[in-house]
């Protein structure tokens, strides 16, 4: 009985069975944002202005280590890093990348507030804050780099 | 129209692996090159606490500065994650996209 029946809507079973699979195979999942060299590119070259900004700190003779000095340059940093902010916060599925460049974003602010309050910093502050930064610039640049490895 | 469920249920476990496999090392170079810098760094920082070329005060907040420093490689490693399930999940539909197919007689 149950053969027959089969048998006569043999398309009407295979069409039940079938389209769902096919919905289901066309389907794309989608957990990331999409890759954005350009954005790669001004990650790697903001982390290069912080590295130069503590480089040429540690660089300089004590009587020209004073924040005023490197107010420009701390000023142009902080632009950057909130651009790639706002670029991120205007991406789809960007929650972890939003989340590590606000924690870069306060820590550059308390280093550069930091500075300000104190007017100099020594070497090996400079040093540290340095190291620091490098270390929460590498997640930023790594969660892009992630972003080019999808197929 | 020949449609194995099975084999294709296989072949797409062998996509997941595959895909993977491929992804595997770069979360793993990835971890290591985090936990690595890390102790590179405490023992810079402790190395100038010893030698007295940082305050406590500052010592300290720096330590403290770490743990947010830790928070931020762990959403790099959930990006790398979500990248991993994402091609291995894509490779296993588009291994069920060819069957239906072929099965179909569909010629892409």
């Amino acid at each position: 009985m149950m053969n027959t029946v089969f048998k006569r809507n043999k398309l009407f079973f295979y069409t039940l069975l079938l389209v769902p699979l096919i919905l289901l195979a066309s389907c794309r999942a989608s957990y990331v944002p999409a890759y954005d060299v350009a954005l790669l590119t001004q990650i790697e070259n903001a982390a290069k202005a912080t590295d130069m900004l503590y480089l040429t700190m540690i660089a300089s003779p004590d009587n020209v280590k004073d924040y005023q000095r490197y107010l420009g340059e701390y000023l142009n940093i902080e632009g950057e890093i909130n651009s790639i902010l706002l670029k991120n916060e205007v991406r789809l599925k960007s929650t972890d990348m939003v989340a590590s460049v606000k924690i870069l974003k306060n820590y550059f602010i308390k280093a550069k507030e930091d500075h300000a309050k104190r007017n100099v910093l020594s070497n090996a502050e400079a040093l540290i804050y340095n190291e620091q930064l490098k270390a929460l610039w590498k997640p930023v640049l790594i969660e892009e780099i992630a972003l080019s490895k999808v197929r | 129209m020949k449609f194995d469920i099975d084999e294709v249920l296989t072949n797409m476990l062998s996509a997941v692996k595959k895909s993977v496999d491929t992804d595997w090392p770069f979360a793993k170079e990835t971890a290591s090159d985090f936990f690595q810098n890390r102790k590179e760094r405490l023992e810079l920082l402790t190395s100038l606490r010893l030698s007295n070329q940082l305050s406590e005060e500052f010592y300290e907040a720096r330590i403290m500065d770490e743990k947010n420093i830790l928070v931020s490689e762990l959403h790099a490693i959930a990006i790398i994650s979500k990248v991993m399930a994402q091609n291995a999940a894509n490779a296993a539909f588009d291994v069920l996209g060819k069957a239906i197919n072929i099965a179909l007689g569909i010629v892409l």
